[in-house]
C-alpha cells in the first residue's frame, strides 16, 4: 500500500473531531443525564418514565400509529411505483405520479397538520366539498393521514428506485414459461423487491415514530413519544432528566430499524444495470392502476391546496372574496421578514458547510489508501447520524452545549443540521465518487500533481452535478426540518419552522400558510436550480 | 458551458459568504431586547404598536410562547434566559424571582390601583367566562347553559372545548372556578364529565376554544370573557355567560430581567416603560380590566360574578391544580 | 537499463511474486506474458513504482531505485481504461502533466506528438466523443508528454475492436522506435505479446517462466507451460486461419 498522505489524514482527524464532538459528545451527554438520578447513577429515570401512565401510552399510540403509517405507505408507494414502472400508463402521468409523490418533502410536517386541518376540519375545504365531515381529524385520524402523506415520498423513492434494477427480462421469461399473473409476479416483482418493501416499512416507521411537526398540529389528545418528549422538556416543569429517558426511548425503535436495515440488504438483488424492455399490453391493469395513483396524488394536492387558498381570501370559509392583504402583511412585516432570512441563511450555510464535510468524508473513504479501519469509521458516522432521531440530537446539543457559548447562535442549529442529514448526502458522494475511474489519482500524481490539485482538478469538476444535488438535500431538509432544531432556536435565531409553532399559539392559520407558502417556493427555486444544472451539465457530459 | 458552471458555483459562494457575514455583522451590532411572552395575540399588537410608535422598531425581538413553555423556561433557567423583557402570569414571575432574583427593579412610576412588588406592574388583566355558539346551540336545539356544570350534561358531548391547564393559565380560571365552588371531591367528578365531554377539544393554547366557538366546530367554550363580548359587538353569532361558579381573574405583569449586558437592560426598561405608558389604552380596550388610576371600562365588560379563589395564587398551587386536572381525566 | 533482482511480493499471505529476475535494454520493447493471478500486473505497478515489493532490488541506469518514489522515478503508465479526464476535452486531457511542468516539452515537440498519432481534428472533442482507438491514442499522448524514463502500458489493446487493433499495435511499435523509449507492455494474449515486442517476459505463478526474444520462445520453448499454454493455442490459430486462406485459394 502506499504510505497515507498527510492532507488525507488531517481531513480525516477534522471530520473525525466534527463528530466527536458534535455528534458522540451529545449522545453520551444524553444518556449520562438519563441515568442520573438524585442519588447516583441509576435507572430510575427510565421506571419513573415507563411507570408514568401518559408517557406508556404515548409509548404504545406511537408504535400503534407509526406501524399502521408505515404498512399503509409501504402498500400505497409499491403500487405507485409498480404503475410507474410496470405499466404503459402514459408517460406525462408517470411524470406527474412521480412530481406530485414528492411535492410534500418541500414542506414542513407541521404545515402537513395544519393543510389537513383546514380540508377535512368542520369548515375544511373538503368538508365544504362534500358537504359534511368525513372523520374526526384530530388525533389517530389525522396523525395517520399526516405521517402517510409524510412518509410516501421516502418509501416510493426507495422503491421506485428499486424497481429500476428489476431485471425485467425475468418478467418476459416467466410469462415465456407459462407462468399466471401471481405466479409470475410473485416471483419476478415481489421477491426481488422484499428487502426494498422491508425497507420501506422500517424507514416510514420510523420517520412516524420520530416526527413532531405533525403530532405538533393534528395530534389533539392523541398523544405521542415526540409530543410527550416537547412537553417533559418545554412545559411547565422541565425535568431533563426524564426528557432524556424518553428521548433514549425514542432511539430504540430507530436503532432496531437501521439494524433490520442491514439484516434486510441480504433480501436485496444486486443487479448491476437497468434493463428496458418492453412491457406488455394490459389495458385493465393500466386503468386500474392509473386511476389509484392519481387519486392519490390529487388526493395529496388537493389537501394542500387549501393552503393556497385560506391567506387569499377574507374569512375562510365564510367570505371567500379574493385579498391579498394577509400575504402583504405577513410578507411585510419586518419579523416574518428576518425569520426568513435566518432560515435562508441557515439553510444555505448548512447546504455549503454540509456539502463540504461529508464530500470530504466521503473522498476519505472511497478516493484514498487510508487504513480499513478508518473507512469504516466514517461509515459508522454515517450510520449513526441517520439512526438518531432529529429531535434526539437537538436535545443532545441543549444538554451538552446550554451553558457554552454555541448557545442561542445559528451555529449551533447549522451544526445540528448537518450531522443530522449527513447520511443522504454522504452516500450520494460515495457512490458518484465510487464510480469514477479508480486510477485518476495515480495518473495526476505521474502529471506532476499533488493529491489536492487531482483533486481540484479533476474529481471536483467530475462530480459537480453529485455536489449540487447534495446541496440541495442539505438545503432543502435544513429549510423544512422542526425536529432537528425545536430545542436549539431561540428569539433571535429562530427560524420560519419555530415561527409557524409560534404561531400555531394564536391558531393564526393565514400567516402560518404564507410561511409555507413561502418555504415551498423557496424550496421549488431550489430544485428547479439544481435540475436546470443538472440537466446543463449532462447536456454537456454528452456533447463531450 | 464549463466556465458558465464555474462562475454560477462561484458566484453562490460568493453569495453564501456574503449572506454569512452580514448574519455574522447583525449578531455583532447593538444586542436586540428579546421580549418572551405568553401573551395573546391582541396584547402582543398592542405592545408593538406601542413600541413601534415610540421608535424602537427593529430594536427587539419579540417570541411568543405558551404560559407553560414559558413558565418552564424562567423557573429552569433563571437569569441566564434569553429574554431580556418578560410579559408573563404573574403568579409566574413571582415564583420565578423567588427562586433565582431575576428580575430587576422597575426605574419608573405607574400609579397603579392596587400594590405590586417593585420588579413587575401588571399589563394586563383576564377574566375568564363561558361563550356559545348561538347560532349552534340553535341548530341542535340546546339548552343555554348557566354554569361549568351544565357543560356536563351528555347533550353537550363532543360540543365543548376547554383549555389545558397544563399548558395555559386561562384554563386556570376554570380549575379556580370548579374547585372553589364544588371542592376537590365533586369537582373531580364534574371536571371529569366535562373533560369526557370536550373530547378532543381540549386546546393548548387559551385562545383555542373561542376559535372553535367561532366556526362552530364545537358549541360552548370557556375562554376570556372579553374575547366574547368583542365578538357579540362585531355581530358575529356569539354570546357569554358569567357562570354560577364564579369569574376569576388573572393578571400578566411586565418585568425586566438583570443582566450583565447593562446598556441592553436599560433599553428593555425604557420599553417596559413605553409598554406600560403608552400600550394601556389599547389594551384596555381588548382586557377590559381597571388596573390604573384613571382607566375606565364598559359595563358590558363589568365580570357579573366576579370572586377570587380563597388562597394565594402561586407555581405550587398550579402544579397542584394541575395534578387535580390530571387525577380527574 | 533496467535491473530487476529477485523482486518479491505477498498479499495478505499469499505469494504474487516469487523472486523475479529480468534485465531490460534500453529502447527495448518487452511483453510481460501470463495468465490472469500470475503476478504480471503486480510486476508492472512495482516498477512504476505504485505498489512497495517486499524485497529485492530494481536498478535503473546504475542507480538503485527500490526506494525512490513513483513520482521521482519518471516512469509512466497508460492504464487499460486510460483513465481519461471526462471534464477536460481531448487536447486538456493531453497536456495536463505539461501544465505543471512547462518546460518538459516544447511546443514544437507537442505538436509532433500530436501529429504523429494524428491526433490533430479531435483535439477540441470530450472524451465521450471519442472512439476507443482515439482514447487510446489521446491517453498515450498525455503520458507521451510528461517524457517518461520507461513507457508501461496495461493490456493497451484489450478495450479494442479487432479491427483497430492491428493499426494500434503498430503505432505503438512505431512512436517507441520514434522516440526510443523503453516500453513495457503488460498483456494476457500470447499473439499481442509475439508479435509486438522485442522480448517476452512469460510469467507463471509469480515466477519467470522464460524471457527472451519471440524467436526463441516459438523455437525453444524452455518447459512444460511455455509449450502447453502459449504455443498450442498459438499453433491451433495458425493452422485454422492456413486452413481458411487455404480453402479459400482452392
Amino acid at each position: 500500500m502506499r504510505k497515507e498522505r498527510l492532507e488525507t489524514q488531517l481531513i480525516y482527524i477534522t471530520v473525525a473531531i466534527f463528530f466527536a464532538v458534535f455528534l458522540f459528545a451529545p449522545l453520551f451527554i444524553l444518556l449520562m443525564n438519563s441515568v442520573r438520578t438524585g442519588h447516583g447513577i441509576g435507572i430510575s429515570n427510565y421506571i419513573s418514565v415507563i411507570c408514568d401512565k401518559d408517557i406508556l401510552i404515548a409509548i404504545k399510540n406511537s408504535i400503534y400509529v407509526s406501524a399502521l403509517t408505515a404498512l399503509i405507505s409501504t402498500i400505497l408507494a409499491f403500487i405507485l411505483a409498480y404503475a410507474v414502472n410496470c405499466t404503459k400508463i402514459y408517460k406525462a402521468l408517470k411524470e406527474i405520479i412521480k412530481v406530485g409523490i414528492v411535492l410534500p418533502m418541500l414542506l414542513p410536517t407541521i404545515t402537513y397538520g395544519f393543510a389537513i386541518i383546514y380540508s377535512f376540519g368542520k369548515q375544511g375545504l373538503l368538508t365544504q366539498l362534500f358537504g359534511r365531515e368525513l372523520f374526526s381529524i384530530y388525533g389517530f385520524n389525522g396523525l395517520l393521514m399526516g405521517y402517510v402523506i409524510y412518509t410516501l415520498p421516502s418509501a416510493f423513492l426507495l422503491i421506485n428506485n428499486s424497481f429500476g434494477y428489476i431485471d425485467k427480462k425475468f418478467i418476459i421469461v416467466s410469462t415465456l414459461m407459462g407462468d399466471g399473473f401471481f405466479r409470475s409476479f410473485t416471483n419476478t416483482i415481489l421477491r426481488p423487491l422484499v428487502g426494498t418493501l422491508g425497507g420501506a416499512f422500517v424507514i416510514a416507521f420510523i420517520l412516524s415514530f420520530t416526527d413532531f411537526g405533525i403530532p405538533a398540529s393534528v395530534g389533539g389528545t392523541y398523544s405521542v413519544v415526540a409530543t410527550q418528549l416537547y412537553q417533559v422538556m418545554l412545559g411547565a416543569i422541565p425535568n431533563f432528566n426524564s426528557g432524556s429517558a424518553i428521548a433514549m426511548i425514542m432511539l430504540m425503535p430507530a436503532i432496531f430499524g437501521v439494524l433490520f436495515l442491514n439484516y434486510l440488504e441480504r433480501f436485496n438483488f444486486h443487479y448491476d444495470k437497468f434493463t428496458n424492455i418492453g412491457i406488455v399490453k394490459n389495458r385493465m391493469r393500466d386503468i386500474y392502476l392509473a386511476s389509484i395513483s392519481m387519486t392519490t396524488i390529487l388526493s395529496i394536492i388537493l389537501i394542500f391546496l387549501v393552503m393556497f387558498i385560506t391567506p387569499f381570501v377574507k374569512n375562510f370559509p365564510y367570505d371567500m372574496s379574493f385579498t391579498t392583504s394577509f400575504f402583504k402583511d405577513t410578507l411585510f412585516s419586518t419579523s416574518i421578514m428576518d425569520v426568513y432570512h435566518n432560515s435562508l441563511f441557515v439553510a444555505i450555510a448548512s447546504a455549503l458547510l454540509g456539502t463540504i464535510i461529508s464530500y470530504s468524508a466521503a473522498i476519505i473513504n472511497v478516493r484514498t489508501p487510508i487504513s480499513k479501519q478508518v473507512k469504516l469509521s466514517i461509515d459508522v458516522f454515517s450510520m449513526i447520524t441517520n439512526t438518531v432521531p432529529g429531535m434526539v440530537l437537538g436535545l443532545a446539543y441543549l444538554l451538552l452545549f446550554n451553558s457554552s457559548d454555541l448557545k442561542g447562535t445559528f451555529a449551533i442549529i447549522i451544526i445540528c443540521n448537518i450531522v443530522h442529514f449527513f447520511t443522504t448526502p454522504y452516500l450520494m458522494a460515495k457512490n458518484s465518487l465510487a464510480k469514477m475511474n479508480p486510477s485518476w489519482e495515480i495518473t495526476g500524481e505521474l502529471m506532476g500533481d499533488t493529491w489536492i490539485k487531482t483533486i481540484i482538478r479533476v474529481i471536483i469538476p467530475n462530480s459537480i452535478s453529485t455536489l449540487v444535488e447534495m446541496f440541495g438535500y442539505y438545503f432543502i431538509n435544513a429549510m423544512v426540518t422542526i425536529s432537528a432544531i425545536i430545542f436549539l432556536v431561540t428569539a433571535r435565531t429562530s427560524v420560519v419552522t419555530s415561527k409557524i409553532k409560534e404561531l400555531q399559539h394564536f391558531a393564526n392559520f393565514n400567516e402560518i400558510f404564507v410561511l409555507s407558502i413561502l418555504i415551498f417556493l423557496t424550496n421549488i427555486g431550489m430544485k428547479i436550480f439544481s435540475v436546470f444544472l443538472h440537466k446543463k451539465l449532462s447536456f454537456t457530459n454528452q456533447r463531450g | 458551458m464549463k466556465k458558465k458552471v464555474k462562475n454560477l458555483t462561484l458566484c453562490f459562494i460568493l453569495a453564501s459568504m456574503l449572506i454569512g457575514l452580514v448574519g455574522c455583522a447583525s449578531n455583532n451590532s447593538p444586542q436586540k431586547v428579546v421580549i418572551y411572552t405568553n401573551a395573546d395575540k391582541e396584547a402582543v399588537q398592542a405592545m408593538q404598536n406601542s413600541l413601534n410608535t415610540a421608535g424602537y422598531e427593529g430594536k427587539y425581538v419579540l417570541q411568543s410562547m405558551g404560559t407553560s413553555e414559558l413558565g418552564g423556561k424562567l423557573m429552569a433557567e433563571g437569569d441566564k434566559i434569553e429574554a431580556n423583557l418578560v410579559t408573563m402570569s404573574s403568579y409566574f414571575v413571582e415564583s420565578a424571582q423567588q427562586k433565582h432574583k431575576m428580575f430587576a427593579d422597575l426605574n419608573f412610576e405607574t400609579k397603579a390601583l392596587e400594590k405590586y412588588p417593585a420588579y413587575y406592574t401588571p399589563m394586563l388583566a383576564n377574566t375568564g367566562a363561558i361563550f356559545i355558539n348561538t347560532q349552534v346551540i340553535k341548530d341542535k336545539g340546546l339548552a343555554m347553559p348557566k354554569s361549568i356544570k351544565d357543560l356536563t350534561k351528555d347533550e353537550y358531548k363532543g360540543l365543548v372545548s376547554i383549555p389545558n391547564i397544563m399548558n395555559s393559565s386561562t384554563a386556570w380560571l376554570l380549575i379556580q372556578a370548579i374547585i372553589s365552588e364544588y371542592g376537590e371531591v365533586e369537582g373531580k367528578v364534574v371536571l371529569n364529565k366535562l373533560i369526557q365531554n370536550c373530547g378532543p377539544h381540549i386546546e393548548t393554547s387559551g385562545s383555542g376554544p373561542i376559535k372553535k366557538v367561532r366556526v362552530g366546530e364545537v358549541a360552548v367554550g370557556f375562554g376570556l370573557r372579553h374575547q366574547a363580548v368583542a365578538d357579540k359587538a362585531a355581530g358575529k353569532p356569539i354570546d357569554y355567560i358569567d357562570p354560577i361558579e364564579g369569574n376569576y381573574t388573572l393578571t400578566e405583569s411586565i418585568a425586566v430581567v438583570k443582566k450583565a449586558d447593562t446598556a441592553t437592560t436599560k433599553l428593555a426598561m425604557d420599553m417596559a416603560k413605553v409598554i406600560i405608558q403608552k400600550a394601556r389604552p389599547e389594551l384596555i380596550k381588548d382586557y377590559p380590566v381597571a388596573l390604573y388610576q384613571g382607566e375606565i371600562v364598559t359595563d358590558v365588560n363589568k365580570a357579573g360574578n366576579p370572586k377570587i379563589f380563597a388562597k394565594p395564587l402561586t407555581v405550587e398551587l398550579l402544579e397542584a391544580h394541575q395534578e387535580f386536572f390530571k387525577a380527574a381525566k | 537499463m533496467l535491473v530487476l533482482k529477485n523482486v518479491r511480493k505477498q498479499f495478505d499471505g499469499k505469494v504474487v511474486l516469487n523472486g523475479i529476475d529480468v534485465e531490460i535494454a534500453n529502447g527495448e520493447i518487452v511483453s510481460m506474458l501470463g495468465p490472469s493471478g500470475s503476478g504480471k500486473t503486480t510486476l508492472l505497478n512495482i516498477i512504476l513504482g505504485l505498489t512497495p515489493m517486499d524485497s529485492g532490488t530494481i536498478i535503473f541506469n546504475d542507480k538503485d531505485i527500490s526506494k525512490v518514489s513513483m513520482k521521482e522515478r519518471g516512469f509512466n503508465i497508460v492504464f487499460q481504461d486510460y483513465a481519461l479526464f471526462p471534464n477536460l476535452n481531448a487536447y486538456k486531457n493531453i497536456i495536463y502533466g505539461v501544465k505543471n511542468r512547462p518546460d518538459l516539452i516544447s511546443k514544437e515537440e507537442l505538436d509532433g506528438l500530436i501529429d504523429f498519432l494524428e491526433l490533430e481534428p479531435h483535439l477540441s472533442k470530450q472524451i465521450s466523443q471519442l472512439s476507443g482507438g482515439q482514447k487510446q491514442r489521446v491517453a498515450l499522448a498525455r503520458t507521451l508528454a510528461t517524457k517518461p524514463k520507461i513507457l508501461l502500458l496495461d493490456e493497451p489493446l484489450s478495450a479494442l475492436d479487432g479491427v483497430i487493433k492491428e493499426t494500434i499495435k503498430d503505432r505503438i511499435k512505431a512512436i517507441t522506435r520514434e522516440y526510443h523509449l523503453t516500453t513495457i507492455i503488460v498483456t494476457h494474449d500470447p499473439e499481442e505479446a509475439l508479435t509486438m515486442s522485442d522480448k517476452v517476459l512469460i510469467i507463471d505463478q509469480g515466477k519467470v517462466s522464460q524471457f527472451g526474444t519471440p524467436k526463441q520462445v516459438i523455437h525453444q520453448p524452455q518447459n512444460n507451460f511455455v509449450e502447453e499454454f502459449i504455443l498450442r493455442q498459438l499453433r491451433i490459430k495458425r493452422d485454422n486461419i492456413y486452413n481458411l486462406f487455404e480453402g479459400c485459394h482452392a
